[in-house]
């Protein structure tokens, strides 16, 4: 994966990112798309780690279990007192 | 700063909570566990793999907190205080489980030492949700095979929905690198869980 072993300047991974979290306007998402299709590597860095953060998105969700502030406050309590 | 008000609890800000906390009430303190607690477990549960482990470390945190009230100062947000504590009982919770196991998702045969990741889960489902929650594991593991310092941060940025200034305060890392990290290491997922789809095969 040669795309990932490429270094960019902090501005184009800002743009990166920018980009992957959507946070460009119209004008700049344009104009760094038009980079992208002349840059192999920036975009399959640009697609893979957007495509990437959908992924994360799917991500199970784990929560604490049941009880656990009841048992947090008798640990507080043993380990304060 | 105000009297504090039990019933205006949820009302008030990390750092006001806090500031109350360091002022003996303890009702402030049970409120940031409670915003916190699910969103702590959910990232430090990547680090364990075992809820009973995951809960120990996630007790450890707060009770961190607690006994370190008087070290938090308001200039910095609480969050990033307390993922700082988090993030660095972690680290030192996977290096230790380093040294004891030699973990990799390539399982050597040759070596006795070598173990595949389990992923804690014993539920029977039926064929649908056993193929998701199959993909689900081919996620984790995608995750988990993510070197340590590009994990951490895709974990703080889309488990735990932290700013890039946030996360370069917690890890103490220039916020280029930061989003350097982050972009190579979302991509580093997309690319195994494709190369696990294209090829059907464990990665």
């Amino acid at each position: 994966m040669k795309f990932l072993e490429k270094e960019y300047h902090p501005v184009i991974e800002n743009y990166i990112s920018d980009y992957v979290d959507e946070q460009l306007d119209l004008v700049e998402r344009d104009t760094f798309e038009e980079v992208l299709v002349h840059d192999d590597d920036l975009r399959e860095l640009a697609f893979s780690a957007k495509e990437g953060k959908k992924l994360m998105s799917l991500l199970k969700q784990y929560k604490a279990q049941e009880g656990f502030e009841d048992r947090l406050k008798e640990r507080i309590a043993a380990e304060t007192n | 700063m105000d009297s504090f008000n039990t019933t205006a609890v949820k009302n008030y800000s990390d750092e006001d909570l806090m500031e109350y906390f360091q002022n003996g009430e303890e009702i402030a303190f049970n409120e940031l566990v409670f915003r916190y607690k699910d969103r702590l477990h959910n990232f430090l549960y990547r680090y364990t793999h075992n809820h009973q482990d995951c809960e120990d470390l996630v007790q450890e945190t707060f009770l961190r907190v607690h006994k370190s009230k008087s070290s938090y100062e308001r200039i910095a947000k609480f969050s990033t205080w307390m993922y700082t504590i988090a993030l660095n009982l972690a680290k030192s919770l996977y290096k230790k489980k380093q040294k004891m196991h030699k973990v990799s998702i390539h399982k050597d045969p040759n070596d006795s030492e070598d173990y595949e990741m389990h992923i804690e889960d014993t539920n029977i489902l039926p064929d649908q949700e056993l193929h998701e929650k199959l993909s689900l594991e081919q996620l984790e593991k995608a995750l988990m095979a993510l070197p340590e310092d590009f994990r951490e941060v895709v974990m703080l940025r889309d488990l735990q929905e932290m700013t890039y200034e946030e996360i370069s305060e917690v890890t103490d890392i220039p916020m280029g690198t930061v989003k350097s990290r982050i972009n190579r290491g979302r991509a580093q997922i997309q690319h195994m869980i494709e190369s696990y789809v294209d090829l059907g095969t464990s990665f």
